[in-house]
């Protein structure tokens, strides 16, 4: 199951003990091939909040971030992030992200 | 801009290119979609011992900081995958000793989850909140739509790219070389100082292991800069032909963005091409039904 993030309820949705965050944004081709991968993953990986935001509509917190490609992939454990990566990618790269949030 | 097209190629003539993504959404796939939505849906049943498809929550012992750590039998989880094998048949409660990223790892299991995935039906369907989508059947005609829409946005991006390079290097034009290298020179400096302000250092070369000189680094974006020369003038003669050109209001809202007037110009054409060009490409693409 994806949780849509805002700015406003963000914080809140990392206080687990594992999430993934996938930085959107509109008119971005990058994101649109990533989407069904992503959900694919979500409805896969049990245990793992799988998080989206739109960093259009919630600017803030790519400032806050410090992000400045779409889209980014933020790796949280209990609510620090360990891990980001840039850019679209097929599942088993999905799931080496993954791995180095859940096993490192 | 003394420098101008002359002849400037028809876009209409531009053959569609053999690899642009295909874009129509098969029945098939629009059944892989449905059966995405049931897998979003799942159940989380709690079962006695693991197998593959599982999701298995282990304690794993100081090694990892005392976290609960999930071993995805099936899913080859890079680092986890003798875990995963050794899992296989593990019963909640049970102790397995097995390696996590190469190290070794005790591992409790303390919960056992597989997931059912959901029976579409129409309530799942009216759960779902789309406007005007409460059905099975409407749900499919959406989502192929969507889809479909969202593939041929994205093939449209990548067709209007190659159409503009065609139209860059078919088109025809009386070039003034005084005015190219005096933009050229005037643009790599721009830019030159551009780099210094972000923090980059424009000093790096592109090959090579020596430091540039400044006059270097500027000769090197000079040769950068120079196939956007034309792109320029095809740009302005393509806004033109379509009945676009730069008003007062769109020179203030573009100059605005602290671009010099030529920048301006230059930034105005380029975006309002992209945008023509992605509109052709979208008509192409749904003529080619």
């Amino acid at each position: 199951m994806i949780i849509q993030a805002t700015a406003e309820n963000f914080d809140a949705l990392l206080n687990t003990e594992y999430a993934v965050v996938d930085c959107y944004g509109d008119f971005c081709g990058a994101c649109v091939v990533l989407e069904p991968i992503y959900h694919a993953a979500a409805a896969d990986l049990a245990g793992i909040s799988f998080i989206e935001i739109n960093l259009t509509q919630n600017w803030q917190i790519a400032e806050r971030f410090g992000i400045d490609a779409m889209p980014t992939l933020l790796f949280f454990r209990n609510g620090k992030e360990v891990h980001r990566v840039e850019g679209s990618m097929d599942r088993a790269e999905l799931n080496r992200h993954i791995a180095q949030m859940l096993y490192n | 801009m003394k420098t101008h097209v002359t002849h400037l190629w028809d876009v209409k003539l531009i053959p569609m290119p053999e690899d642009v993504p295909e874009w129509r959404v098969s029945d098939a796939e629009t059944d892989a979609l449905i059966s995405a939505l049931a897998a979003q849906h799942a159940a989380q049943l709690d079962v006695p011992a693991a197998c593959a498809g599982d999701t298995v929550f282990c304690a794993a012992g100081q090694n990892l900081a005392d976290r609960t750590v999930m071993i995805y039998p099936g899913r080859n989880m890079p680092g986890a995958e003798a875990a995963e094998e050794a899992l296989v048949g593990a019963k909640v409660g049970e102790t397995v000793k097995t390696e996590l990223c190469g190290s070794p790892a005790t591992l409790t299991v303390q919960r056992v989850v597989r997931l059912q995935p959901a029976t579409i039906d129409d309530a799942l369907i009216t759960g779902e909140g789309i406007d005007g989508v409460a059905t099975v059947d409407a749900y499919r005609r959406y989502i192929r739509e969507k889809t479909e829409q969202e593939n041929r946005s994205f093939s449209a991006r990548s067709l209007s790219a190659a159409f503009r390079q065609q139209l860059i290097e078919r088109s025809e034009y009386a070039v003034d070389e005084e005015e190219r290298e005096a933009w050229l020179e005037t643009s790599a400096r721009e830019l030159f100082d551009m780099y210094l302000q972000e923090g980059i250092d424009p000093h790096i070369p592109e090959d090579g292991t020596e430091f540039l000189t400044d006059e270097q680094a500027i000769e090197q974006f000079k040769e950068k800069l120079r196939p956007q020369y034309l792109a320029r003038a095809m740009n302005r003669a393509f806004c033109l032909s379509h009945g676009i050109t730069m008003g007062p209001k769109e020179a203030e809202i573009y100059s605005g963005s602290d671009l010099s007037p030529d920048m301006a110009e230059d930034t105005f054409y380029e975006s309002k091409t992209w945008d023509l060009l992605y509109e052709i490409a979208m008509e192409r693409l749904e003529g080619e039904e």
